[in-house]
Order: structure tokens, then C-alpha cells, then sequence
């Protein structure tokens, strides 16, 4: 027997506690001189063993107990084989469901095979076993409820349950899965486990960069408390080298578009493939319905091709459009990617206008209206999405924040505490802020309010206003223009093509200098001067964000207003900043689905999975509408939410992970590189033990045997309280017992109750009676 | 800790508590007093006295009540003839009545060794005392003649009756001086002072009447026979009632030296008690069935409301 805690042990005099205090107890007796002796001497000669036998009993049960508790905390261990027949073990399955186990052999696919295997190793795990199911994309998720026991009814159970399992078009992350299958509690009763993960060997889903996750399995694997054994069946023998052409994805330049507004897709196309793949059309469909073909060239291996399609709604909605590949490979599933595209009215943004009686070219917001397609609050025939609605700073003291995407102030002036705390409520709720830096800006008051040390709006304090015209008075000096490549932001993408946009040849004769952030801390830029200083810097508050720049939106201090790529930023900083109020349609794989509906008079929806399941929704409130949200988005694909009785469906769409096309498998370098990461020498071709010697946990049963004691103790002890203390107690006085019996008043003759003492009453009355009668003459 | 399991100098219970009352007028208290100076100790036995009192005489002729008529003998006088009877049956009668007599009262105190045992109350021994001075000074106070009995083994003390009021101080002190002490018979210690009893009375008995039951039943057998009125105080301490001791105990005689019981009360209180409620039923039925009154009562309880209750009792029965 073995201890898990000995040091418990030291405590097991602790036993002996019972019967010391018993002894003291029968020492520190009290002397009492006592009158009724010849009842106490009869009494004590009649004391019997089966009263003494009961304390005894009583002194061995709690000597027991507190030695069962001290056993039991020094949690003892018996040989595995102590207890006779009981060596069982678990099988863990861990089945690879990821896209690349669609692919077919003879029509079936390995995802089949995998399946049937499990099915035929039933048969050969001895009833009394356990199983459990684990599937590995896209990540680990136990397939059935917990460890099934093995028996003739289970085994066809856990067969059924099998069968019904799907592949997903997610990646699979068998480290992470293997780590699961390891990490797993064994119940007591267990003495072994073996780990059987059945994959088609795809090296994309093997993380083999991760060195410390795989050092991680080693270590869990080492340190088991039951012999592991793991054996990995690779189900792909004899991988084929054929053609696999896949749509990664399609990127968009907007997801919400307005009605007739021009959008780009761009479908990536790659030949994953081991050979050059031959010209193929592309099939562009919406909500399933072809649209558009185009043609993609031969690919060589690994080469990708973008494949762009400008299109435009004409009606609002929410629409699915999908790009496949006319192709029949290895892998037919990665062959068509889906993008969700919301195409709307209008989006109504603030525009924050402090010089409205000027001329219109020197109005703030005049330049942001014509970028936006609206001169003088009405919009032009070539607008765009965005609605804009212009005020001056006053009137957005008292204006409600709650119907617009994004607020922009053009040329920053001082606004009140009100306005900027207002400003700071909408950008947490989701709200887009966009603030450019002007003539009339004051620093003291942005520092003050909108940087407030790093708590407020604004990422970086400003320093002063930089006069770059003075300083470029050599004429070797170049001039101080933008820099749109300084970093890799996704809201200046199309900014940065200098092939299309005259960007960085905006010059900036004048701006704000922003206060260099501290060493530790980073910011994000968005765009930047060709001095390496940066002109506009990016900050996250809430679920928000806030652009804040260091020349204004007007023609004033730079030619940025006049330039062509004005146009494209001021729409692409719209589409970025009116982004988190935006319903998200395309989304990773957990990420959730929101979607709020206005004045919805039905509060259910359905919820279709890629699987074809049927969710019920049920909306929670939210202000004047409500909102249907779910978390069920672990599997890639296409999912459509039906909205109510009036069947309006809306498609959300989560991505797939484009390595899951590569079908390359493990190399021999892979297996060795696997087997030294892990530590298991033989992991892939056969199998391996590791763990430490069982033992069976013996302290549960010392528990079981402590309640039984204390049990015991308490029936006993209350038994013998019952002797001691349970006779029916003496009435200390005739008068209290007439009391009791009668009630007041009572006469000492009615006292007697005995048949004597009611003789003795006749007596006495007749022997009045007699005298009484003796006096009649 | 250690100085939890430390064995301490063993505690004794002493039993023996000091005499408090000085002066022997302490034994009557005067709340008690006050609270039955008002009721009456009134005989349910035809008693014998010289005087005119509250009971009955067994005396025949004076005035009073009329008792009987018995035919008239030489010798007695002409005036008691009933003439009436004597023209309606032509025979002589005398007219016999029933004269009020003082009562003749022995109140007796048991000093066995056990008596002084009184653990969280008063020692029965001092109870009985003040429950005998209580009753001797209402009797006294309503014109009886009484006398008291210490029974003692060794020095037992008789105090004839008498009915002027200075006899109390002469009871008072022979109840001051009384002190407990070994065992001895009970009945025995009765009888022997049975023939200092001349004429017919009360006895009261105060006692915790441990002892052989039988002895003392033939005791006040012939005390009844005798034609006293029996009532026997049963003065007991509370402890030996309930017997609630709930730790291990050293229980040593109050009455025979050197007789020591070790033993866990809890586990012998059933049996005890047991023992104990037999013993109660037999002397109950002992004294009521010869005629007397038995009344119980322990030293927790007020000594007023016991007497007071007593009295009353008898009140309503004669």
C-alpha cells in the first residue's frame, strides 16, 4: 500500500484522543456526599455488560473514525490488482472530422473509413471498458455526453452515434485534440487508457511549429496517472498526388454597401495541388443563383490568382454571393468560398460644422459632404452610402447620438464637457468618431479633454502646430507629403496604391505634432508624413473607434482635400468607422451571431447550421427593437437565420480556414520531426506506454467506512442517551403531583391513587359513618 | 491543553452545610408564618385535652355539642338526667356531649446521617427543622399543647407537650440543637419515644425515611394504634428526586463512614430511579394505609406554599 499524503500519518495518534478523555474524564470525578446510598448501591450492583459492552462499543467506534479520517486524508493506495478483477481501461477515439477527410477512395470517403474502424475496434474492447469520441474540428469537441461503458447494448450504440457523424469544412487541431484526449480526468475505477486518433494524415492539420504544445502533450502524457497508450492511424496509405484548385476566400472592399453602389469582390484562387492545374471558369452566384462567369488561367503548384467582380444591388437586403471553381478534384468542398454583403439605404453619419457662414470652400465639412457624394445637404446623382447630416457644434449639445454610425469634426474647435462625454458614450456603444486637428484647435483643451493622460478619446497628446513650409526653405529639402505605406492598416489597403491614387503627393505645408507615445506602448497608425511622423493615429474605446488627425478636412494646411485619393479615404474611414455597429455576416468560426431587428413583432427565429440542424432563437429587447444572438457558429459554412413567420432569412456566413485545402501530407522528415517534438519514438508507426504504475485509490472506501462509523457513533449514542437520561422524571411533591393529576384545590384524601389507599379512604369514611350512626338514639 | 486533563484536587461536595439559624427564632420564618398564620392545624382524629380548643374531646358532658344518651348508673349526677327521654320511655337517660379540646401535638425530626445531605439547597435536616417550628408555633398559636421529638440513635431529645406560648422558645431550641448524624432505625428511634406519647395527639413525622421500611411501618402502626393522628413530612433534596449528575462521580455515606461508590450517575440513574419511585409508592401506601397523611416535598421547594397547601388540604377535609 502506498500514500499519496503520508505525512497525514503523523496524525494517527490522534485516535488515541477517545480514550484519553474517557480516563480523564473517569479521574476528574467529583466527590459528593450522598444520603440515598441503598438505592445508588442496588442500582450499581445492577448495572449490566450489555450497558458496559455499549460503551466500549461506543470508545472503539470513535477511536475508529478518527483514525478512518486520518487514513483517509493520507489518501492510501492498493496495487492495481487488490481488489481481483477489475482491470479496465478507456479507449478515447479521436476521430479527425476535418474537410480534407471528405475525400474519397473507391467512393468512400476517409471520414467513412475512419468511422467504420472505430466501429470494427469495438468489438475488440472487453465489456466493462469505456469509450469516449472525440472529434477534432475545427477544435476539440467530445462527441458524446461522457465515457460510455462497454457492453453488448452500448457497442451498438456508440456505433449508431458514429455513423451519424458529419465532416466539417473546418481545419482540424489534432495537438490540441491529442492534449484533450490526455488531459482527460480518469475516473477511479480505470486502470488504463489508450488514445486512438484516426486522421488522413494532412500535414496542415499537425501544428508542427507549435514546439511547446507538443512538449506540452509529452509532459501530460508523462505524468498520466493511468499507462497511456497512443496510437495514431493515418487512414490515407497511399496519398494521391492529384489536383486540388481551391477559393481560399473572397475579400470585398466594403460588406455594406448602398443600393446601386459598386462593389469589388476578389475570389483567391490557389492550386493547392502538386501538379499545374489547367484554365478553368469561375462561377459567381448570389443567394445560389449564378451571376457571373469569369476565367481563371492554369495555376502551377501553389501559385494563387485573384479573381475580381465588380457588381452592384439594386435592392436592399442581405445577400450570399459565392465564387466556385469549375473543377472536379481531390477536394470538391474548398472548391466555392462564400462572401455576405449587406446592401442598405443609407448610412446616416454627423458632420460637425463650426464655419457654416463662409464661403462653401472654406466650410469644415464642405469637402467631406462632396466626398461623400451631398453638396448643401442634398446628394448628388453619383453618392455613396453614407448619409450625412451636418451640424454646427452647438445643436450636438442637445442632439441624440443613438441613430448614427460615425461623427466627424473636420476642424477640431473647443467643445464642451457635455459634447465630449456625449462623444465618449457613443464611440464605447459602437460609434465611429473621426476628429481632424485645425487652425482653430486648441491644444490645451485637446489635451485636456480628448487625451485626458491616455484615458480619453485621443491615442497621443498633441505637441503644437509644425510649420513644415518654414522649415523646407533650403531648396534641396524635399516637401513633407504622406505616406500612406507606413503601415499596413486594412483602412488605408486601397489608399496605399499609388498606382491609382496620388496619395503621397498630398503635401502638408502645416499640422499638429502628436506627443511620441512612450517606448512600451504602440499605436496604431493609420496614415503617416514622409518625415516617418505620424498624420493620423487610430484609438479603440468601447466597441468603438476614434480617428484622430493632425490636419483638417479642408483645404487649409495641406492639398489633401483637392487630392483624388480624398474620395477613397473618406469612404474607406467611413466604411472602417461605421464597422462595429454593422452587423457581422462573416465570421470566424465561434464568432457569434448578432443581429438586431428593428420593430420585430415576431421574437423567434431558426437558426440553419451548415449541418442542416435547426436552432431556436428566442430575441432579447434591446431599445425599440430586439436582438437574436446565438454562439452555435463552430462550424464553417453557410448559416441562414429565418426570421419569424414571414420567412425572411438572413445568411451569415463563417469562413473556413484556406490551409485546410492543402492536402499535403506528413513526410517521412514530418513523422520524424512529430516523433522528436512529442517524445513518443514510435507514436506513428505502432504504439507506445507511458504513465506510471496503477494503483486503486483506496480512500474513497475509507470515506464510505468514516460515514458508516460516524453513523453508527450517532445511532448508538443516542441510543444509550436514551438509557441514560430517557426514565420518566419523579414528581418532586405530592402537592405538585395533585397539581398535575386534579388541579387545585385537592384534599390530601383523594391523593392515594393505589387500590390501598382507596381501601384506606373507604375505611376512614365508614368509620365516620359508624360513629355518626352510633349517636342516634 | 495539558491543563484541561490535569487532574485537579478532587471537589467535594459537602452536604453538611452550616446551621445558619443562630438564634433559635430563626427557624421560624416569619414570611412562612405569615402566609399560613391564618389557617388552622385541625385534628381529624378525636383527640383528649383539658381545655376548650378546636378538636373534638373524647370528654363527654359539659356543654356543647350534644354526643349520645346512655342509661343512668348510680353514682352519676341528677342534673345530666334527660327528662324528656324519661317521660316518653320511662327509663333515666343521661345526656352526653361532645366538649372542644386543645390538641396534644408532637412534631418529630429525623437526624439521621442522611438528613443532612442538601447539594443545591438547604440540607433536609434544616428544611425539616423550619417546617417543624413553623407547624409547633401555629399550634401554640391556636391554644394546642406541643412537644417535639428529635430522633437521634445516640442522643435522641423529647420536649413534652405543653400549651403556653413560652413552650415554643423550649421546642425551638431542642430543634436548634438538633444535629445529624449516623444512621440508626428510624422505627426504632419512634418506638422507643411511643410511650412519652400519654395522651391521644398528632405526630408529625419530618423524615427522608431512608432506612427499613418495614421497621417504620410497624413504628407508626403502633403510634396510630395509640390513637395519634399519623402525617409523615417526606422531606427530600431535589438531586435525589431527579438524579441528573452528569459526570463521573465519587458518591460517599452520609451515614456510614467509609461506604464509597465510584461509579458514572448516568449510567445508573435508570435503575435508581427505578428503585428510588418503588420506595416512594411503598411508603405512600405504608402511611396512607394506616391511616395517615403523607406528604412529600423537597427542599427546593417553599416551605410556605408546602405547608400552606397542607393546611388547607386538612381545612377541607375535617
Amino acid at each position: 500500500m502506498s500514500f499519496l499524503s503520508i505525512a497525514f500519518l503523523t496524525a494517527l495518534p490522534l485516535a488515541a484522543v477517545p480514550i484519553l478523555l474517557h480516563l480523564f474524564d473517569r479521574r476528574r470525578n467529583v466527590v459528593i456526599e450522598w444520603g440515598a446510598m441503598q438505592f445508588l448501591m442496588e442500582a450499581a450492583t445492577r448495572r449490566t455488560n450489555a450497558r458496559r459492552l455499549k460503551q466500549w462499543l461506543l470508545l472503539l467506534l470513535r477511536v475508529l473514525a478518527i483514525a478512518a479520517l486520518v487514513m483517509a486524508l493520507a489518501r492510501p493506495m492498493l496495487p492495481g490488482n487488490w481488489f481481483g478483477n477489475s482491470d479496465r481501461g478507456e479507449t478515447i477515439f479521436v476521430v479527425d472530422n476535418s474537410m480534407s477527410m471528405m475525400r474519397t477512395v473507391e467512393n468512400v470517403s476517409l471520414l467513412e473509413t475512419a468511422i467504420e474502424r472505430t466501429v470494427a475496434s469495438l468489438d475488440d474492447i472487453p465489456p466493462g471498458d469505456s469509450v469516449r469520441i472525440l472529434l477534432a474540428s475545427p477544435y476539440p469537441i467530445w462527441a458524446m455526453g461522457g465515457s460510455m461503458r462497454i457492453d453488448s447494448n452500448s457497442r451498438q450504440l456508440i456505433a449508431d452515434q458514429l455513423r451519424e457523424l458529419r465532416p466539417t469544412n473546418g481545419r482540424s487541431d489534432l495537438l490540441s485534440a491529442l492534449l484533450t484526449a490526455a488531459q482527460t480526468e480518469v475516473e477511479p475505477t480505470q486502470q488504463r487508457r489508450r488514445i486512438v486518433l484516426l486522421t488522413d494524415g494532412q500535414g496542415s492539420d499537425w501544428s508542427l511549429t507549435d514546439e511547446s504544445g507538443w512538449k506540452r502533450l509529452r509532459k501530460t502524457l508523462n505524468s498520466a496517472v493511468v499507462p497511456t497508450e497512443l496510437d495514431i492511424v493515418e487512414l490515407e496509405e497511399n496519398p494521391r498526388g492529384g489536383s486540388n484548385l481551391a477559393v481560399n476566400k473572397i475579400q470585398s472592399s466594403r460588406t455594406v454597401v448602398g443600393v446601386n453602389q459598386s462593389f469589388t469582390l476578389v475570389a483567391q484562387v490557389q492550386n493547392h495541388g502538386r501538379s499545374p492545374s489547367i484554365a478553368t471558369s469561375v462561377t459567381w452566384s448570389i443567394g445560389g443563383e449564378k451571376a457571373n462567369t469569369s476565367q481563371v488561367t492554369g495555376l502551377e503548384e501553389g501559385e494563387v490568382r485573384d479573381v475580381a467582380w465588380s457588381y452592384s444591388l439594386s435592392r436592399t437586403g442581405v445577400y450570399a454571393l459565392s465564387c466556385a471553381v469549375d473543377v472536379d478534384d481531390e477536394l470538391t468542398p474548398d472548391n466555392r468560398a462564400t462572401v455576405v454583403v449587406q446592401v442598405v439605404d443609407e448610412v446616416p453619419v454627423l458632420l460637425v460644422e463650426d464655419a457654416a457662414d463662409l464661403a462653401e470652400i472654406q466650410q469644415d465639412a464642405f469637402f467631406v459632404q462632396a466626398a461623400l457624394g451631398w453638396i448643401d445637404g442634398e446628394p448628388l446623382d453619383e453618392r455613396g452610402v453614407f448619409a450625412p447630416q451636418v451640424v454646427d457644434s452647438q445643436r450636438l449639445e442637445r442632439m441624440n447620438l443613438q441613430g448614427f454610425r460615425a461623427v466627424v469634426i473636420p476642424n477640431l474647435t473647443d467643445l464642451s464637457d457635455d459634447v465630449i462625454s456625449k462623444l465618449h458614450e457613443f464611440v464605447s456603444n459602437g460609434g465611429g468618431l473621426w476628429i481632424a486637428l485645425g487652425p482653430r484647435s486648441n491644444v490645451e483643451a485637446f489635451n485636456e479633454h480628448f487625451f485626458a493622460d491616455g484615458e480619453g478619446l485621443a491615442p497621443l497628446a498633441v505637441d503644437r502646430i509644425v510649420d513644415e513650409v518654414a522649415s523646407q526653405l533650403d531648396a534641396n529639402t524635399q516637401k513633407t507629403t504622406i505616406d500612406p505605406s507606413i503601415t499596413k492598416h486594412p483602412a488605408t489597403l486601397e489608399l496605399a496604391d499609388s498606382e491609382r491614387l496620388d496619395t503621397s503627393d498630398i503635401s502638408v505645408s502645416r499640422r499638429f505634432r502628436f506627443v511620441p507615445p512612450p517606448q512600451s506602448e504602440d499605436v496604431s497608425v493609420l496614415l503617416g508624413l514622409s518625415n516617418g511622423e505620424p498624420l493620423a493615429v487610430e484609438n479603440h474605446v468601447g466597441r468603438g473607434r476614434v480617428i484622430v488627425q493632425s490636419i483638417p478636412l479642408r483645404l487649409q494646411w495641406s492639398e489633401l482635400a483637392k487630392s483624388q485619393a480624398f474620395v477613397v479615404m473618406v469612404q474607406d474611414w467611413f466604411a472602417y468607422l461605421t464597422q462595429p455597429q454593422a452587423t457581422r455576416h462573416n465570421l470566424s468560426p465561434g464568432d457569434p451571431i448578432s443581429l438586431y431587428v428593428a420593430n420585430a413583432e415576431n421574437r423567434e427565429a431558426t437558426l440553419r447550421t451548415p449541418h442542416g440542424d435547426e436552432v431556436e432563437l428566442t430575441a432579447d429587447t434591446a431599445g425599440d427593437g430586439v436582438i437574436f444572438r446565438s454562439s452555435r457558429t463552430i462550424l464553417p459554412g453557410d448559416y441562414l437565420l429565418e426570421l419569424g413567420l414571414a420567412g425572411d432569412q438572413i445568411p451569415f456566413h463563417v469562413n473556413r480556414d484556406p490551409l485546410e485545402s492543402n492536402l499535403t501530407p506528413l513526410t517521412s522528415s514530418d513523422h520524424k520531426l512529430l516523433a522528436d517534438l512529442s517524445g513518443l519514438r514510435n507514436s506513428i508507426t505502432g504504439s507506445t506506454s507511458t504513465g506510471m504504475n496503477h494503483a486503486d485509490p483506496l480512500w474513497p472506501l475509507i470515506l464510505m467506512v468514516l460515514i458508516c462509523l460516524i453513523a453508527a457513533e450517532l445511532l448508538l449514542s443516542g441510543l444509550i442517551s436514551r438509557e441514560r437520561f430517557g426514565s420518566d422524571p419523579i414528581s418532586e411533591s405530592t402537592e405538585h403531583w395533585a397539581e398535575q393529576q386534579f388541579g387545585m384545590p385537592v384534599t390530601l384524601g383523594m391523593q392515594p391513587v393505589s387500590l390501598e389507599q382507596k381501601r384506606h379512604k373507604v375505611t376512614i369514611d365508614q368509620e365516620q359513618q359508624t360513629e355518626k350512626v352510633g349517636t342516634v338514639p | 491543553m495539558l491543563s484541561l486533563f490535569r487532574s485537579k484536587a478532587k471537589a467535594t461536595v459537602t452536604a453538611a452545610p452550616e446551621r445558619t439559624n443562630a438564634h433559635p427564632n430563626g427557624l421560624v420564618d416569619p414570611s412562612v408564618m405569615d402566609q399560613i398564620g391564618h389557617l388552622e392545624f385541625l385534628s381529624r382524629r378525636v383527640v383528649d385535652g383539658l381545655l376548650a380548643g378546636k378538636h373534638r374531646s373524647t370528654t363527654k358532658g359539659g356543654c356543647c355539642e350534644f354526643s349520645q344518651h346512655r342509661q343512668y348508673a348510680s353514682g352519676d349526677e341528677i342534673r345530666q338526667i334527660d327528662w324528656q327521654v324519661y317521660a316518653r320511655n320511662d327509663r333515666y337517660f343521661i345526656k352526653q356531649f361532645e366538649e372542644e379540646t386543645n390538641l396534644h401535638g408532637i412534631v418529630a425530626v429525623d437526624t439521621s446521617g442522611s438528613m443532612n445531605f442538601g447539594l443545591s439547597t438547604v440540607s433536609k435536616l434544616d428544611y425539616a427543622c423550619q417546617a417543624a417550628a413553623c407547624l409547633a408555633r401555629l399550634l401554640l398559636h391556636q391554644r394546642d399543647a406541643v412537644g417535639a421529638v428529635i430522633l437521634n440513635e445516640n442522643k435522641p431529645l423529647f420536649v413534652p407537650p405543653k400549651q403556653h406560648a413560652a413552650h415554643l422558645q423550649a421546642i425551638l431550641a431542642a430543634l436548634q440543637s438538633a444535629e445529624a448524624s449516623d444512621g440508626g432505625d428510624l422505627g426504632t428511634q419512634i418506638r422507643a419515644c411511643i410511650p412519652r406519647l400519654r395522651r391521644r395527639g398528632l405526630f408529625v413525622l419530618f423524615s427522608d425515611c431512608f432506612g427499613n421500611l418495614d421497621e417504620l411501618g410497624k413504628a407508626l402502626r403502633i403510634v396510630r394504634a395509640r390513637g395519634h393522628d399519623v402525617v409523615v413530612m417526606h422531606v427530600l433534596a431535589p438531586e435525589e428526586v431527579h438524579f441528573n449528575f452528569r459526570r463521573w462521580s465519587s458518591f460517599q455515606s452520609l451515614e456510614i463512614s467509609g461506604q464509597k461508590l465510584n461509579l458514572d450517575p448516568a449510567a445508573v440513574r435508570d435503575e435508581y430511579l427505578k428503585r428510588f419511585r418503588t420506595f416512594l409508592d411503598q411508603l405512600e401506601e405504608l402511611v396512607t394505609g394506616l391511616g395517615g397523611d403523607y406528604i412529600r416535598t423537597t427542599t427546593n421547594h417553599d416551605l410556605a406554599e408546602t405547608l400552606g397547601w397542607f393546611l388547607r388540604s386538612r381545612i377541607a377535609r375535617t
